[in-house]
């Protein structure tokens, strides 16, 4: 007994909708993204210029910047609080500056302004700057969660 | 059979087609770029920019193509006003080579300030990213697809792709779209080779002009763990720059949405008869274009100044005139070999013309008597 055929509508048929599925695949593909890359990464402890930050360092009031991988951090004591701020720009993605004379973070592309603990002072951000969790162990300072 | 074809195709354009200066602009920058991507390298990105920057003949071909491509949008400004003017009167036709063409030159643009990773560009990127990321529904699917998995590597190769080989071709496909849709409105015109020509030598010597007398300075290496303490953007961005000062990543979404529907509507709409909505989207049109040229002037002056004699002007960061304050006489340099080297160019280029002014006339004269 002989098998039906394909005819070549149906192949092109066929072919079209797996064209069409592609872009879907994609878009699943897509909303994973964010999860592999908190998979991927180990912890790895802050640094100012490939010095190990640790806690002793830290002195009340100070505002250290430090990295952890290629992203920019800062690490601030207000209080006997150790908090580190994302130096990435909430309103659209520049890093800002410490300006250390006025005691606030602010950005060179569209003016954002913040306070030292992160606040929203002026400018077109609609919200604070990034806070991420600190964990300390053995003096070292790492960051839970991606930033 | 051959030369009809090619024939019938070129004289259903006619001479006077605005489009011919942006065929042109597109020629140079078509040309110039190829002579760019031999000595680029976008694994090495900034150093063979510099290196480039530094040689007497490519540094000239990068201003050229940095020259052109502004003169490229400022000449689809102008289309657009002219028929935007125009239409108010005169019957609606779709001018749809605006946006055609426009998208498609801003995109270009985009991908290619990138290209050198120098300060201003690294940081235009950086925001262009995230305000599609951060796009509703398709942010998710195009930022892998545009900017790569994070790394400047990747996300440099991608958009040297997009430069030099996507948004080209594209534009090749809309410029023949254009020139195949006259096919059957335009009149035969002897002289219109020469014509074209002349044109060319003409924008050719205009953009060069400006790349010898107002060179963009290339700047420093992007630093991307920290900004500078200013960015400005190229200034067909400086309206959105302004904007961007006090408006969210939404707001601006939903600006430049509003801002693309009435692009579309108002140079797709097409009626003979007077229809009040013409004269609506006619107004609308307009004023938002000098609504934007008024923000995109704010944004050129702020944190800026102007000097005049011994009084200097400031501008503050809303680009509002801040002080008048007097200061020193500043004496501007004038660089003689730059003036030197555009008077030869002009020599050159009025030789050209009216060698090529000379053999139209003998044609035309030629082809009267026959």
């Amino acid at each position: 007994m002989r098998r039906p055929t394909r005819s070549r509508r149906d192949f092109l048929r066929d072919a079209v909708s797996l064209l069409a599925a592609l872009p879907i695949v994609g878009w699943f593909l897509a909303l994973t993204r964010s999860s592999i890359h908190s998979r991927i990464f180990s912890p790895v402890p802050l640094s100012v210029e490939n010095n190990i930050l640790t806690s002793g360092d830290l002195t009340d009031g100070a505002v250290v910047t430090a990295k952890s991988r290629d992203q920019t951090v800062f690490v601030v004591v207000d209080d006997q609080k150790i908090r580190a701020l994302s130096a990435r720009c909430p309103h659209m993605g520049c890093s800002l500056h410490w300006v250390s004379d006025k005691e606030q973070f602010s950005c060179g592309c569209h003016g954002a302004v913040f306070t030292k603990t992160g606040t929203r002072i002026e400018g077109p951000s609609s919200s604070d700057m990034t806070s991420l969790n600190v964990r300390i162990s053995n003096d070292k300072i790492y960051l839970d969660g991606n930033l | 059979m051959w030369r009809h074809l090619i024939a019938s195709r070129w004289h259903a354009l006619s001479k006077n087609d605005p489009w011919f200066f942006f065929f042109t602009l597109f020629i140079i920058q078509l040309s110039t770029g190829i002579l760019l991507s031999i000595n680029y390298d976008p694994g090495n990105a900034f150093e063979t920019t510099l290196n480039m920057e530094m040689d007497a003949l490519f540094g000239l071909v990068r201003q050229v193509h940095i020259w052109s491509s502004s003169a490229m949008i400022l000449w689809i400004l102008i289309i657009t006003i002219r028929q935007g003017i125009k239409s108010i009167l005169l019957p609606r036709r779709s001018w749809w080579m605006v946006i055609g063409s426009g998208f498609l030159v801003l995109g270009a643009c985009l991908t290619g300030a990138f290209l050198p990773l120098h300060q201003d560009g690294y940081w235009g990127g950086v925001i262009t990213r995230e305000v599609v990321e951060r796009t509703m529904l398709i942010g998710d699917v195009l930022s892998p697809v545009l900017f790569g998995d994070g790394s400047i590597d990747d996300w440099v190769r991608r958009f040297y792709v997009i430069h030099t080989q996507v948004l080209p071709w594209i534009l090749v496909a809309v410029l023949l779209m254009y020139v195949l849709s006259k096919k059957h409105l335009g009149k035969k015109e002897p002289d219109m080779y020469l014509r074209i020509l002349e044109l060319f030598y003409l924008s050719i010597a205009v953009v060069a002009t400006l790349a010898i007398l107002f060179p963009v300075d290339l700047g420093s290496q992007a630093t991307p763990d920290m900004a500078p303490l200013q960015v400005k953007p190229h200034w067909y961005f400086l309206p959105f720059y302004q904007l961007a000062k006090s408006f969210s990543v939404f707001q601006m979404q939903f600006t430049f949405a509003f801002l693309a529907m009435l692009l579309f509507t108002w140079t797709h709409w097409r009626t003979k008869e007077y229809v009040p909505i013409r004269r609506i989207l006619d107004f609308t049109g307009l004023a938002t274009m000098s609504i934007l040229a008024g923000l995109g002037l704010l944004g050129l002056c702020s944190n800026e100044f102007l000097q005049f004699g011994s009084y200097r002007l400031t501008f503050g960061d809303w680009g509002w005139p801040v002080h008048l304050t007097k200061t020193e006489e500043v004496s501007s340099a004038i660089v003689w070999g730059r003036v030197l080297g555009v008077m030869l160019l002009w020599s050159a280029t009025v030789a050209v013309l009216v060698l090529l002014e000379k053999y139209r006339l003998r044609e035309s004269l030629r082809s009267s008597d026959q």
